[in-house]
């Protein structure tokens, strides 16, 4: 039996689900469908006739919101100006003080430090451009070809911004000098060219490009390059990549304590060399299997629950949701990598007692991360998805633009705590003094920082209380499963700065075993291991190690989440396409079915 | 069948036109559209929804929201004066392509 008012709902949440239309022009649409198909029933056409006979008039929910957009581009770019230009002005004075309170010291460090600035770049862009015209002459369909071109473009401009990253953080250069300097100044012109080409081909070419409705499958694509070559051993080899495998190995190696046996010395080296590949494994891809394993039985028990019971369908709440699962993975993926932390902390704390003052500082903001990352993770929890879904809808971009600027907020908001670890974790022994930064801009930028940051937890504590009170209006929608790749992808990264810490912690306190495996491996000659370390650890330098490690971590984390996306964007594609696949055979069965009756 | 190009450039003075006679909602002013061109102009009906806003941001038309059946509610457009001033140029320029086409066709 044909239920308008049901049809009416799944066509109002297709069309909501594209967020190109205000809800005043939802309802005028959903008034033009209802004359359409009354007039088509007086028509006398069966009523499933004449309901896909009134939807394929109106046009296809992503053809109509391509024409809505349309004439919106201007607007929503003031949109999205309005809602960033906070975070991007908490960045810059978060970057800036940050670099101010650690220049002073490194510039005292290394006189007659210089850089060069065009590292390879040139090369980089030439091959960049070579691919794009290459990839436009052999598409021969205008929406693949824009789609792949933006996906394309979009790596090839987010691998130049990661290759100055690697590059300097770990030549010889970097590690004489400090990233400080290297922030302020180095490599700016290639960043400057990598971030205009972003910007063009996400604001202004794809749009102009009819290429908007591709914006996961860019994503996708940019996202599988980005990976393929950030963790590939051969690139990461030639672009003075820390693979994620090294990072692993230098807490581990701390652990091994070797007794110049040479059979016996082999023997534990590899032990700690297949124990940090099975950390890979269970630390990375495992909780990424399980999570998306969780995910898909979730939304194949909604779809089975939808098709089978109509009483689920109803907008009654169900708890926990598709939607609120993400939140609930940081939740727990924050809490239980919080629990491995104190693990594992207490066997090497009381050697990093021992170690620099950089190290016990490290300790003790890490407890303090952990909370930060717990509380956080709570606060997205209670109201993350509906949070992102009421700021998408207020400020009408997708709920990825109008989510992020307030998660960045947030996280500069809670990094402050950090900054006296900072100021000491100079590499100067002892820490540079703070009066050796001039006092009026401490004082001038602290304040500016912890004013935006007030006003922001004020505003964020409004939207907080006009939510509390509809957390029991909580619904199942179904979800956006592109989406839930990019939080993933957040999650990724809150997990991965946690494990990332431990093992930071870990390293300071490792350098002097690895100094003794590399006279170890010059002893025994074994290529394969001196390898390793005498280049790339060579000189001790803890700040250099530190922010290297990070940048790689932190980057293999961001890799893993656009992995998701990769593989949820499918997923959706999939779903999408077997919906459409479903209601094209209805529609077919019912014209059949009248056709049968007329005759 | 007329062509697409002809059907988007002849959009704007149709609705401007129709709503001479008087306030109307989209719905209505699709269905007249497909009437007054005996089914020759074929279209996808949404797309006149973006017109019509395009018209009212730039002040050719206003629109007012009317309840129906107590909790819906529909949206009705109307011509303003500007509107009319320039349906009054584009009637102009349209009657000026239409006799030069007669004309032409006609020697």
């Amino acid at each position: 039996m044909f239920d308008l008012e049901q049809s009416l709902r799944h066509w109002r949440q297709e069309i909501e689900a594209t967020l190109a239309f205000a809800n005043e022009e939802i309802d005028e649409l959903e008034d033009h469908l209802r004359f359409s198909f009354a007039a088509k029933m007086k028509e006398g056409l069966a009523p499933e006739t004449a309901w896909s006979r009134s939807l394929g008039g109106l046009g296809s929910a992503s053809a109509l919101a391509l024409e809505f957009a349309k004439d919106k581009l201007m607007p929503a770019l003031w949109r999205l100006l309005t809602a960033w230009w906070r975070p991007v002005l908490l960045l810059f004075l978060f970057g800036l003080t940050f670099v101010f309170c650690v220049q002073q010291g490194w510039q005292q460090s290394t006189p007659g430090y210089r850089f060069d600035p065009w590292v390879s770049e040139p090369k980089l862009w030439g091959m960049a451009w070579v691919c794009l015209v290459a990839t436009l002459r052999f598409l021969p369909d205008k929406t693949q070809r824009n789609a792949v071109l933006a996906g394309v473009g979009n790596a090839f401009c987010l691998i130049p911004l990661l290759h100055v990253l690697f590059y300097n953080a770990l030549t010889e250069k970097m590690v004489g000098s400090g990233w400080s300097h290297m922030a302020a100044s180095f490599g700016w012109p290639s960043i400057s060219l990598s971030l205009i080409g972003l910007v063009v081909l996400n604001l202004w070419w794809w749009k102009r490009n009819g290429a908007s409705e591709k914006f996961p499958a860019q994503m996708a694509m940019a996202g599988t390059l980005v990976l393929v070559l950030t963790l590939s051993p051969f690139v990461g080899e030639l672009i003075g990549n820390l693979s994620i495998r090294e990072v692993y190995q230098m807490p581990t190696a701390s652990q091994v304590a070797l007794t110049g046996e040479v059979r016996d010395d082999f023997l534990k080296w590899k032990f700690v060399d297949v124990l940090i590949n099975s950390v890979i494994y269970i630390a990375n891809i495992l909780p990424f299997g399980l999570v998306l394993l969780i995910c898909m039985g979730v939304c194949g028990i909604h779809f089975c629950a939808r098709n089978r019971s109509p009483k689920v369908t109803s907008d009654k709440e169900v708890f926990p949701s598709s939607a609120t699962l993400p939140w609930l993975m940081t939740l727990i993926g924050s809490g239980l990598w919080w629990v491995w932390g104190h693990l594992v902390e207490p066997p090497v704390s009381e050697n990093i007692r021992q170690a620099d003052k950089g190290a016990a500082h490290a300790i003790r903001y890490y407890g303090g991360l952990e909370i930060m990352v717990l509380l956080s993770a709570l606060l997205f929890f209670v109201c993350g998805w509906e949070l992102t879904k009421k700021l998408a809808r207020a400020s009408r971009l997708r709920p990825f633009y109008a989510a992020m600027p307030v998660v960045i907020e947030l996280g500069i908001a809670l990094a402050l705590p950090l900054f006296p670890a900072l100021l000491e974790m100079s590499p100067i022994n002892p820490p540079p003094s703070r009066s050796a930064q001039p006092e009026w801009l401490s004082w001038g930028l602290g304040s500016a920082l912890v004013g935006l940051a007030g006003y922001q937890s004020y505003l964020m504590a409004k939207k907080l209380r006009s939510q509390a009170g509809q957390i029991s209006l909580w619904k199942f929608d179904g979800g956006n499963l592109v989406e839930l790749g990019l939080i993933l992808g957040l999650i990724f990264a809150g997990c991965g700065l946690i494990l990332y810490m431990v093992a930071t912690v870990m390293a300071f306190e490792s350098v002097s075993v690895i100094q003794a495996m590399i006279a170890w491996g010059e002893s025994i000659q074994k290529p394969a291991i001196n390898h390793f370390y005498p280049q790339r650890y060579g000189t001790p330098d803890h700040l250099a190690f530190w922010v290297a490690s990070g940048i790689s971590y932190l980057s293999l984390c961001l890799a893993a989440g656009l992995g998701a996306v990769i593989v949820l964007s499918a997923l959706e594609f999939v779903r999408f396409n077997s919906f459409r696949l479903y209601k094209l055979r209805k529609a077919r069965r019912g014209l059949a079915e009248n056709l049968a009756l007329n005759e | 069948m007329i062509s697409r190009e002809l059907i988007a450039a002849s959009t704007e003075p149709l609705v401007l036109s129709l709503l001479q006679r008087g306030e109307n909602y989209g719905y209505a002013i699709a269905e007249k559209i497909r009437v007054f061109s005996k089914g020759e102009i074929e279209w996808t009906e949404g797309m006149l929804y973006p017109v019509l806003h395009r018209l009212e941001r730039r002040g050719l038309l206003k629109s007012r929201w009317e309840a129906v059946n107590g909790e819906r509610k529909r949206r009705y457009y109307s011509l303003t004066a500007k509107g009319r001033e320039s349906l009054g140029k584009r009637r102009q320029e349209w009657l000026a392509v239409h006799e030069t086409l007669t004309e032409a066709w006609g020697a």
